[in-house]
């Protein structure tokens, strides 16, 4: 089960929930949406392996960050829709601050001559 | 976090309902892709290549799964599901493991309770180890009444001025003697045990009332004052149905009527084992109470045992040095009011406190029963080694056999820490069934050994079992199978994936090691056995040498019962009134050949005694002319079959009026009258500037008195017509009858002549001589117990380890067969190695039993330690037994058909 790392595309370890939380923010939504609106916003060069999908958000289901609901999909199907809980808005804030600080001060170290 | 327990809590126990979801999120996922798929017109490769590249959707929901499961907790109900399982399939060794073990536990758990209650437990009051025990060993002055140990018994006034002056010391210091009492006003009649207290009594033991009030300080003023009573809960509950309108009632105590103003806190039981008191009452009324005696004023009767609470800043060893500050100065005011004669005054004055524990209560029962019971603790520690090492050899037998299937398993990727888990759990549940099962048995135990064991000192122990005991119990039983299930399994999983896929062929070889474990586990059960018999054999041989010493009497169709008149109100003339009616209306019973009675019962362990003077006889500086007495009625001595060596009987001619006489045994007659005749010569039972004045009227054979174990002392007796304080007496009827309808004879004689007189002590005097000597009873019916289980669980271990190597040993036996050995020759294989593995724990054994046998020494009555007959019965028993269980295997071999032994396999 061990994840490819060479491959392009592959998320850090650790950003992939934030995207998720990030594609929840919008409001509620199912797995395959989650999936979906990561690959269509990043202009297809993020494509979420959903192996790896599915363990997220029940970690974060579990750790409090979202609550889950069955309800019905937009053509009748039956879909487990995920919505951010409020630790987990402040939680997707904080993450959000800190990867920008951190993509900043890799930046500068790149760019420096 | 509380979010996520919930969580996981649903997903463990609605697991159907979660696994449906896991499975219908992926599906819904997969769906809506090949939706866009479809829409997009992609060929069939692509969704191919789309579910490919969604991975493992079953690795994904395990992922999911295992995030929210109890991992653990769940693989562990699995185990145990499984375990379970396999335990099912083998019934016959899981009923030999759980019946071993519940046996092993089972004796131990009710061994321990006993031990328990007797050695350790300590008081069930505040603070216990607070608590002490005042004793002062040395010459005193007077009549001493004590349980065994005299330096533990003070005169009222001198308690009561070491109360008054350690203060310092002592937050409390109490005084208490337990009596017989005759209770009625309850609508009943009936004896009680009772316990004169001071004032202080609950409060220095921290006993609050568990109804109305305890006594106080106000409840010990003046001597016949204070007429109330506190009845014990145990006994407020078993008589009165906890019937609160008994407060303030009145009752007849001992004659005297009293005033119960409450009941103690439930679950105080006294401070002595073997003494539940039923009511208490104020050491002031102790002239009321024991009608014919004033002991309050005297110096010179020590009877009360003092008990101190130290103030918890005071260590013990201080305060016996601080106690001697006052103890000396009271000693010295004492020298006057004992009348303590010159001569004496140095070593009364040398007298010193001592100070023992007394968190236990005082140890009284303690004295003489704490050997047998470590004994009787180890004897049930062998029996559960034996279950052990029978258990142990079970587990590497079926280790073994399950070796093809832990082999597949590990070479299915299993992991050996799982396997290892798994075969533990099969380990413990073997091991909590067995403990259950020991739980269950050790009550019935506990209350056998009751039952057949009269031991009438540990009447008030209970047989049911507290938490501790079932704790240790399970611990038992648990340490018990996780040591033995441990060391197979591990070598189960160490060995057994490179062995036994690639071995099929060559089993014969590999279980040599697991053969010699079981072989090592045998002898040592050989070993323990054979001592645990050896012990049995000594033991039985000391209580078969205790009843067949020659008591001097006949106990023969003899039924014995007691009454205490003076109890009721009875004066001593009255009494002995009671008495000779009673006896010439008994004599008139169809079938009774001879009556009698005496006041102090004999082999009942009581004893009287007290110093003489002798006409013309003149003692020796270190003979305090101490001597047996006893009252006793006429005919006394033939009735019981005492032979009379000279003079006469008491007769009925012998009165209150008629002159004073007496009759001896032969030790006094030796000892004080040597070389003359003792008829016509007179004795009294006091000392100091006295003249004799009772005429020897005859001289009988030495006989037993207190129990069959002692060493015969002067004694004399005197017929009760002339005690100036008969109270109460010991009836002995010889009769053709049989002894059950007699008593019930005696008892309706009793009531017909008082009617409100309570009758007790009502058995043969075979079982009295029983009575006397509960400890050879106790050791030696439990060790023939303990010793017959071990030599089964030895058989059964046995059988079980030749049976194995037999069948292990099926192909050789075939070859051998098929070379020509006989049928008989193949027996002989296997019963040599029986008698090779029975003579190595045999003589290991019998080296052990030695040094056993020399370490309880000390509770065999005229047995050698080593006796040799013992230790040659013992061989011989444990040979039969291993020859039976070793001929079944034999006889299994030689029945082995060459023809399908070599296809074996």
């Amino acid at each position: 089960m061990g994840t490819d790392k060479s491959k392009s595309g592959d998320l850090v370890q650790g950003t992939l929930d934030m995207l998720v939380l990030k594609a929840l923010e919008r409001g509620p939504m199912h797995g395959y949406g989650v999936a979906e609106w990561i690959h269509e916003s990043s202009a297809d060069v993020l494509r979420v392996e959903e192996g790896a999908l599915y363990p997220a958000l029940h970690r974060l289901e579990l750790k409090g960050l979202l609550k889950s609901e069955w309800g019905t999909s937009e053509n009748n199907r039956r879909a487990k829709y995920y919505a951010l809980t409020a630790a987990g808005r402040k939680y997707l804030s904080a993450e959000r601050e800190h990867w920008g600080r951190m993509t900043s001060a890799i930046a500068r170290v790149l760019q420096r001559a | 976090m509380l979010t996520e327990f919930r969580l996981r809590l649903r997903a463990l126990f609605g697991r159907r309902r979660f696994d449906q979801d896991l499975q219908d999120e992926m599906a819904f996922h997969l769906a809506m892709r090949e939706e866009k798929l479809d829409a997009s017109g992609t060929d069939a490769r692509a969704h191919a290549a789309a579910r490919k590249e969604f991975g493992n959707p079953t690795l994904a929901r395990e992922r999911c799964r295992e995030m929210r499961s109890f991992t653990l907790l769940e693989t562990f109900w699995q185990d145990i599901r499984y375990g379970a399982r396999v335990l099912r399939h083998s019934p016959v060794f899981t009923a030999i493991a759980v019946v071993t073990l519940a046996l092993g536990i089972g004796a131990n758990t009710a061994i321990f309770s006993l031990t328990y209650q007797v050695l350790l437990q300590l008081l069930p009051v505040p603070h216990p180890e607070e608590l002490v025990i005042l004793r002062s060993p040395g010459y005193k002055m007077g009549r001493t009444s004590s349980d065994g140990d005299g330096a533990a018994s003070f005169s009222y006034p001198m308690y009561k001025e070491m109360r008054d002056g350690s203060a310092k010391v002592f937050s409390g210091l109490l005084a208490r003697r337990a009596l017989p009492l005759s209770i009625s006003g309850l609508g009943m009649t009936e004896r009680a045990n009772g316990e004169l207290v001071t004032g202080n009594y609950f409060e220095t033991l921290g006993i609050p009332p568990a109804m109305g009030r305890v006594f106080g300080p106000r409840d010990e003023t003046t001597a016949g004052g204070n007429p109330v009573a506190v009845l014990s809960y145990s006994y407020w509950e078993s008589h009165l149905g906890r019937d609160p309108s008994v407060l303030n009632k009145q009752i007849t105590v001992n004659g005297t009527l009293l005033t119960v103003v409450g009941v103690s806190q439930r679950g105080f039981t006294g401070v002595q084992i073997g003494q539940l008191p039923d009511m208490f009452i104020p050491v002031t009324l102790q002239p009321q109470i024991e009608r014919n005696s004033d002991s309050l004023e005297s110096h010179r009767y020590h009877w009360l045992a003092v008990i101190g609470r130290l103030r918890p800043e005071v260590a013990s060893a201080k305060a016996e040095a601080a106690l001697q500050v006052m103890f000396h100065p009271i000693l010295e005011s004492e020298v006057r009011l004992e009348g303590i004669p010159p001569e004496d005054r140095p070593q009364f004055l040398a007298r010193k406190l001592i100070l023992e524990n007394g968190s236990h209560g005082r140890p009284v029962v303690q004295r003489y029963t704490r050997e047998p019971l470590i004994m009787l603790t180890a004897m049930a520690g062998l029996v559960l080694i034996i279950a052990c090492a029978n258990l142990a050899g079970l587990l590497v037998a079926r280790g073994e056999s399950r070796r093809p299937e832990i082999a597949v398993r590990l070479s299915l990727g299993a992991g050996a820490s799982r396997l290892l888990r798994q075969l533990l759990t099969e380990g413990l549940l073997l091991s909590v069934a067995g403990g259950l099962a020991g739980l269950a048995v050790a009550p019935l135990i506990l209350r056998m050994i009751f039952k057949t064991i009269p031991y009438t000192g540990l009447n008030d122990l209970s047989s049911s079992l507290n938490v501790r005991l079932l704790l240790v119990g399970i611990g038992l039983a648990l340490g018990t199978v996780i040591l033995f299930a441990l060391a197979p399994a591990l070598r189960l999983v160490r060995t057994g994936a490179q062995r036994s896929l690639s071995e099929q062929s060559s089993r014969a070889s590999a279980g040599v090691a697991s053969i010699r474990l079981r072989k090592l586990l045998m002898i040592s059960q050989m070993v323990f056995t054979t001592v645990l018999l050896a012990g049995a054999g000594l033991f039985t041989e000391s209580l078969i040498n205790v009843r067949r010493v020659d008591l001097g009497l006949n106990p023969d169709h003899v039924v014995q019962f007691s009454i205490a008149p003076e109890l009721n109100g009875s004066s001593p003339v009255q009494t002995v009134d009671l008495l000779e009616r009673l006896r010439k209306q008994i004599a008139t019973f169809p079938g009774v050949i001879s009556v009698s009675a005496g006041e102090t019962a004999v082999l009942a362990n009581s004893a009287s005694s007290g110093g003489m003077t002798i006409e013309g006889y003149t003692p020796s500086a270190n003979d305090d002319m101490r001597a047996g007495e006893n009252w006793v009625g006429p005919n006394y001595f033939s009735m019981l079959g005492i032979p009379l060596l000279a003079g006469r009987e008491f007769r009925e001619s012998d009165t209150e009026d008629a002159p004073k006489v007496a009759i001896i045994n032969e030790k006094l007659a030796q000892k004080y009258f040597a070389g003359r005749d003792p008829l016509g010569q007179h004795i009294i039972f006091r000392q100091g500037n006295v003249r004799p004045d009772i005429e020897i009227v005859g001289v009988v054979r030495d006989s037993k008195d207190a129990n069959p174990r002692e060493v015969i002392h002067p004694f004399a007796w005197m017929p009760y017509t002339q005690n100036p304080r008969m109270g109460h007496a010991t009836f002995y009827v010889r009769s053709r009858q049989d002894p059950v309808s007699l008593s019930s004879a005696l008892r309706a004689a009793v009531t017909a002549l008082a009617h409100d007189l309570p009758v007790y002590n009502l058995m043969t005097l075979d079982e009295q001589r029983d009575r006397s000597m509960p400890n050879e009873r106790l050791l030696a019916e439990l060790c023939v117990t303990f010793g017959l289980l071990a030599a089964l669980l030895a058989a059964l271990g046995l059988y079980g380890v030749m049976a194995y190597i037999v069948a292990r040993r099926t192909r050789e036996i075939g070859i051998r067969m098929a070379l020509g050995t006989t049928r008989s020759g193949v027996a002989w294989l296997v019963m040599s190695e029986v008698i090779r593995l029975t003579a190595m724990g045999l003589l290991a054994g019998l080296g052990c039993a030695l040094l056993v046998g020399h370490f309880i020494a000390s509770q065999l009555f005229e047995v050698s330690g080593s006796s040799p007959l013992i230790l040659a019965i013992t061989a011989c028993l444990l040979v039969v037994v291993a020859f039976l269980a070793g001929s079944l295997p034999a006889r299994r071999a030689a029945g082995v058909e060459p023809t399908v032994a070599l296809r074996y396999e």
